[in-house]
């Protein structure tokens, strides 16, 4: 079977503990070509720690991690070649320049000739200082010449942990669009943890949220977006007891605006959503609006995260 | 491995604090030709020397100056050099997280600790080679280039005593204490690497391998604790002293280059070990 018809990363029952404290338990994933993946948890919830696994730079307890069908641990010099990865803050060597950094580094799997390490550079936006040295880099340009050093020089997998920290708006703008690019162009699989919801929501089209060291949802973005949806219809004043003569049980609740319409919030699937606006209409109530209303990902992963934690390491208040 | 340690190499030779080790073999020349010449003026001794250094002062020409600034180097100067550049080089990059960005490579760990062995390794050869040079540079144009060598016993710590080789005799006894002077860097190399591992971070790792080089020298140096001196590398490691005797005991020489070797083995072995086991 070739690479290809192979996940780029299939982890299975992945167990890490450090004495008593398990910090990863019984996690799988499984991350396909083309596809960007957003690793979500609070902090201490075992994001790094499962990434730098998946690197080797640890090993687990139990459980196993195969890159494009390989098993890492038996294989790790040449299952590493196509992954690329910036794990926590990119630290590269200061006294040297950027181009010297990338030459070096990327020499390790293989020697490039210099335009494709000053095309990656250009690509990350960094054409214009090849020969500065990293010392006098802001936070951001060093966070994009750790981009550019993962993708070099055949990046499959590329794995980032937080890629968008110290970016300004352009930057992470930036970012976002290099994610997807390089995901739908080029076929490269992207793990992405992250602390920005938003951006998560907006580059995956998969999330797993750690929570303690558990997979509590692993879900692509259309499953999570379709899981627990409503539909709102605003009806005009004072049919209450007409809608819920004619809904029933299937009507969630009935909320007061302030412009006097009000709100019925149902679940239920999208194919009954017709029959019930015709129910509410033959029954006599005016319906000014109907829409879906979707869970963004902020709540749910409060909702999964937040629930009674005592844990100091979570930024809770 | 080739790329490893050309990027090794790289590091070291790009780094301000690498020149540090250069700086130290001028300032350590500057400070013996004005000791020399002022001891040789009479400049500021009022009491008459000892015979020892009397002697060291009369017959004092580029071969006794390039031999005689070897001790202190080797004992102090150069490994103090090493240590923090051994520790830097790898528990330095550990603490901050570079080690991290060469290990997401396709590269082993046994070869990331031999590529900065051998990184050393060059780098203190070319101390050494920088230190016969331009000692014997200088001390030729200031003093006479060649002569007699005269050394005495208890700056090499060996056997008390005046030492004299005829001028015929010395060149090649300079070229391999210098040489010979190769494999204990190596070695103090080799610790730096190791006891990097040990702690992960740069002043625990340099204070712990000065403190081990040091104390290892303080123990052998007393008498009633000879029962552990066979065990300390310091008891070996400066084989290239041994040149100083008139007849060199190479016996000893192959035996304590064979221990030298052997501890600096030892080291890189439990660094190896040690780094394959540990986390990043």
């Amino acid at each position: 079977m070739s690479d290809d018809a192979h996940p780029a990363l299939v982890c299975e029952g992945l167990c890490k503990r450090y004495g008593q404290h398990d910090v990863l338990r019984d996690v799988s994933l499984q991350l396909n070509a083309g596809q960007v993946f957003g690793l979500l948890g609070p902090n201490g919830a075992g994001k790094t720690t499962l990434i730098r696994i998946v690197l080797g730079l640890a090993l687990p307890n139990t459980g196993a991690v195969r890159i494009f069908g390989r098993d890492l641990f038996t294989d790790r010099r040449q299952v590493i070649r196509e992954v690329g990865a910036v794990v926590e803050a990119p630290t590269f060597f200061p006294y040297l320049s950027a181009f010297e950094n990338l030459h070096y580094l990327v020499s390790l799997t293989r020697a490039l000739p210099r335009e494709r390490i000053l095309e990656a550079l250009g690509a990350v936006g960094l054409a214009q200082v090849p020969d500065q040295k990293v010392g006098t880099f802001s936070y951001g340009m060093k966070q994009r010449l750790g981009i550019a050093q993962a993708l070099l020089p055949d990046t499959r997998l590329l794995i980032l942990d937080e890629p968008t920290n110290g970016l300004d708006p352009h930057g992470i703008a930036g970012m976002r669009s290099l994610i997807r690019r390089i995901a739908r162009e080029r076929g490269i699989a992207v793990l992405v943890s992250s602390h920005l919801l938003g951006e998560i929501e907006q580059v995956c089209d998969r999330v797993l949220i750690l929570h303690h060291g558990e997979k509590v949802m692993d879900a692509s973005m259309e499953e999570l977006q379709g899981r627990d949806a409503e539909v709102e219809i605003l009806i005009q004043p004072d049919p209450e007891a007409v809608a819920k003569a004619a809904l029933g049980d299937c009507l969630e609740s009935l909320d007061a605006r302030e412009d006097s319409w009000q709100v019925l919030r149902l679940k239920l699937p999208e194919a009954r959503v017709p029959a019930v606006v015709r129910q509410l209409t033959e029954a006599g109530v005016d319906i000014h609006r109907v829409r879906r209303r979707t869970r963004n990902l902020e709540e749910v992963f409060l909702e999964h995260t937040e629930r009674g934690e005592s844990d100091v390491r979570i930024d809770s208040f | 491995m080739f790329a490893l340690i050309r990027f090794e190499l790289r590091k070291l030779t790009a780094q301000k604090r690498s020149l540090a080790g250069f700086g130290a073999i001028i300032f350590i020349n500057l400070l013996f030709v004005c000791a020399f010449i002022m001891r040789n003026r009479k400049f500021g001794h009022k009491a008459v020397p000892g015979l020892e250094d009397r002697l060291i002062s009369e017959f004092v020409n580029a071969y006794v100056y390039t031999e005689t600034i070897l001790a202190p180097c080797m004992f102090v100067l150069f490994p103090m050099v090493l240590t923090i550049l051994g520790c830097h080089l790898l528990a330095g990059e550990i603490e901050v997280g570079q080690a991290r960005l060469v290990a997401c490579r396709s590269v082993s760990r046994w070869q990331i600790v031999l590529a900065k062995f051998v990184s050393l390794c060059a780098y203190s050869g070319a101390m050494l080679l920088v230190l016969l040079v331009t000692s014997y540079a200088v001390s030729a144009l200031v003093f006479k280039p060649t002569g007699d060598l005269v050394g005495m016993g208890h700056m090499y710590m060996i056997k008390p005593g005046v030492y004299i080789h005829p001028a015929s005799d010395v060149p090649w006894r300079i070229l391999l204490s210098y040489l010979f002077a190769w494999p204990m860097l190596m070695a103090v190399g080799a610790l730096a690497l190791m006891l990097s591992l040990a702690t992960r971070q740069f002043t625990s790792a340099a204070i712990l391998t000065s403190t081990s080089y040091f104390c290892s020298y303080i123990v052998g140096g007393i008498p009633f604790l000879s029962a552990i001196h066979p065990f300390l590398p310091t008891k070996y490691l400066p084989f290239w002293r041994l040149l100083m005797y008139p007849d060199v005991p190479w016996h000893r020489v192959g035996s304590y280059a064979f221990w030298t070797f052997g501890y600096t083995g030892l080291f890189l072995a439990v660094a190896i070990a040690v780094f394959n086991a540990q986390e990043l």
